[in-house]
């Protein structure tokens, strides 16, 4: 076992608000970005939220409380994402901005990570299941393939045994069937949304990480090359960007919603589902 | 033409007619790598990878165009979604999760997903020379039962065993307590997080009870703690078909349709004239739930009386 305590490292990610309203670009290949409101994608903050509970259980198991570390790569606004989780209780962030590192895939972004995470030295790696914009469910996975550790998707729950430094998890399968694991030390989970409620920042939190250190890193800090990340080590080319088609056929009801109410009982009733 | 190689589990397993579907939208020069727990070993993330990257590196240069695309399909499920990145970082292959169309055309290989919890799409190219895809299941076009291609090749153990010792399985077990009987009711109403609160539930449950319906949720209406895990339907929750669906303030996420799409008849009533949900349902009504859901009830409960 190491001399020092274990150090978390959470990746975060900043996304338009599921509520927004979405408009394309003029160029046709992504979304109008400039009137958005910019949160942290959901699964992430029950990433956060338990980076949070292991520290805490670790403390009142009498062991030392692991350094909590939080990483994002992004643009400049990305900084408030990183405030907000300073703000959480997480001791420290790291964000990954530079021109270079913009515009990457899952593989670009993955590589990004992981090189600052591995400079940091983080036993344990948590991110969000999949980001609620590019939902690539990747990231995670290019990080543990790149760090070279176990890795698990689809985390639900988590027990950290910080003296044989592994891991006992629950990972979710399909219709409704989880199955437990144990993985060792370093290792990389991708959380599910569900795991936990995430908490709200406090007025302490949020005053306290005005003070906690934030520190910002390009290419060249991450000794990365620069052709292997953002969009020159992106894989993949966004042609175009559309709406998914209206209605496949469907029966459009309009009116006051008496009316609406009234003729969709009619349409169950022709049917014969009522 | 690319070389397709198409995983299939020795099982068969959920996925395999749409992977097959890729394949033959890809131009149909497919190769199965057929994977079989027995002979590679128990799941783990980079054991398959490792596995899956051998033969296909091994399949190079056997007298191919050594310039064509290769192109590695596999269905989006729990288990091949979680091992596929790592595979395509293996092959030095651009990653394409949960696509739901396929082509080859002038400009070469493309394909299509969902961003933005599928409030939009995008046409995507790889711009290396080989490509791991995953599949969505339950929606890529044109998923009508395919023949089984002829070239059929065994995984074999990877070179590299090591990474075998990554996780070891203790158990499986339910993630629900049980006790709503989703799956065989003939009537379904669900309540999405467009609810809005805990509160709030409450207006898809009378609207439950006045159609002698069960109650239904979307994952974060449950993750949220509005409902408990039982009433979810989706790919991690309950897949039914019933006779009548109403899906209320449901976006229509593909995790949720593939849980629902077989119902007889769909009702969404959602304030988003652009929701996916609309593209599934028989009958739509753009409005405020907290309007039409109660109206709903009222005339129902009417009817009922006067019945
Ligand atoms: C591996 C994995 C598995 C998953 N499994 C499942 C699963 O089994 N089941 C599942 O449901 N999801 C699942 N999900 C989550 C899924 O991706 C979506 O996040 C989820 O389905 C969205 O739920 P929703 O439609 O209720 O919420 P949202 O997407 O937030 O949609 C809310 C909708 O309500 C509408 N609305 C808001 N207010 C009103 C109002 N007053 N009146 C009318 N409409 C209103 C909005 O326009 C919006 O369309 C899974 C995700 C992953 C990654
Ligand atoms: N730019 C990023 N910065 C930090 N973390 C990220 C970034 N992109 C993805 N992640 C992490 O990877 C997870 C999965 O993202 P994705 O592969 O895009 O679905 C997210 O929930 C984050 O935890």
């Amino acid at each position: 076992m190491r001399e020092e305590g274990l150090r978390i490292g959470v990746c975060i990610k900043q996304v338009p608000d599921t509520d927004s309203h979405l408009r394309i670009a003029d160029s046709g290949r992504g979304i109008d970005d400039s009137n958005l409101n910019w949160v942290i994608s959901s699964c992430d903050l029950c990433a956060l939220e338990e980076a949070l509970l292991l520290a805490e259980a670790q403390v009142s198991r009498g062991a030392e409380r692991p350094e909590l570390v939080v990483f994002s790569l992004g643009p400049e606004r990305v900084e408030e994402a990183l405030r907000k989780a300073l703000a959480l209780g997480v001791d420290r962030a790291l964000h990954l901005v530079d021109e270079a590192l913009q515009g990457g895939d899952a593989i670009a972004d993955g590589r990004a990570l992981a090189a600052a995470l591995a400079r940091e030295r983080c036993d344990l790696v948590l991110t969000g299941a999949q980001s609620d914009d590019l939902g690539q469910a990747a990231t995670p996975a290019v990080i543990a393939e790149v760090l070279g550790c176990p890795y698990a998707w689809l985390v639900m729950a988590v027990e950290l045994d910080s003296c044989s430094r592994s891991l006992r998890i629950v990972r979710e399968l399909e219709g409704g069937m989880n199955e437990v694991l144990r993985l060792e030390l370093p290792a990389v989970l991708a959380i599910q949304a569900g795991i936990n409620r995430p908490r709200f920042a406090s007025l302490r939190g949020t005053l306290q990480a005005r003070k906690k250190p934030l520190r910002r890193e390009d290419c060249s800090g991450l000794g990365v090359d620069p052709r292997l990340v953002g969009t020159a080590g992106a894989g993949i080319e966004t042609e175009a960007v559309s709406l998914p088609p209206a209605g496949a056929g469907g029966v459009v009801i309009d009116g006051a919603s008496a009316e609406a109410a009234a003729e969709l009982i009619a349409h169950l009733e022709r049917e014969a589902v009522l | 033409m690319p070389v397709v190689w198409l995983v299939e589990d020795a099982r068969g397993g959920p996925g395999t007619q749409e992977v097959r579907a890729c394949g033959r939208a890809l131009g149909g020069n497919c190769r199965v790598a057929r994977l079989d727990e027995e002979r590679v070993g128990p799941y783990a993330p980079g054991l398959y990878a490792g596995a899956l990257r051998d033969l296909i590196a091994q399949g190079e240069g056997e007298g191919e165009d050594p310039t064509a695309p290769i192109v590695v399909v596999l269905p989006h499920t729990y288990q091949s979604a979680e091992y596929a990145p790592r595979l395509a970082v293996r092959l030095g292959a651009a990653y394409i999760p949960s696509v739901s169309a396929a082509a080859v055309d002038d400009g070469g290989l493309r394909f299509r997903r969902s961003i933005l919890q599928a409030r939009l799409r995008a046409d995507v190219r790889p711009k290396t020379r080989a490509v791991v895809a995953t599949v969505q299941v339950g929606a890529f076009g044109g998923a009508d039962p395919a023949p089984s291609p002829a070239d059929v090749f065994e995984v074999g153990r990877p070179a590299d065993i090591e990474q075998n010792q990554e996780r070891e399985i203790l158990g499986r077990q339910a993630a629900s307590a049980g006790g709503v009987d989703l799956a065989s009711a003939e009537r379904i109403v669900t309540a999405g997080r467009g609810v809005g609160g805990p509160d709030e539930v409450s207006v898809a449950a009378e609207l439950a009870a006045a159609l002698d319906a069960e109650l239904g949720a979307s994952r974060p209406v449950v993750d949220n703690g509005w409902l408990p895990r039982e009433h979810q339907v989706g790919s991690s929750g309950h897949i039914v078909a019933p006779n009548l669906y109403v899906a209320l303030g449901v976006s229509g996420s593909i995790q949720h349709v593939m849980g629902m799409s077989g119902s007889r008849i769909i009702v969404a009533i959602n304030k988003d004239p652009e929701a996916p949900i609309f593209s599934v349902a028989h009958y739509g009504i753009v409005a405020d739930l907290h309007d039409v859901a109660p109206a709903l009830t009222r005339l129902l409960k009417a009817r009922r009386q006067s019945a």
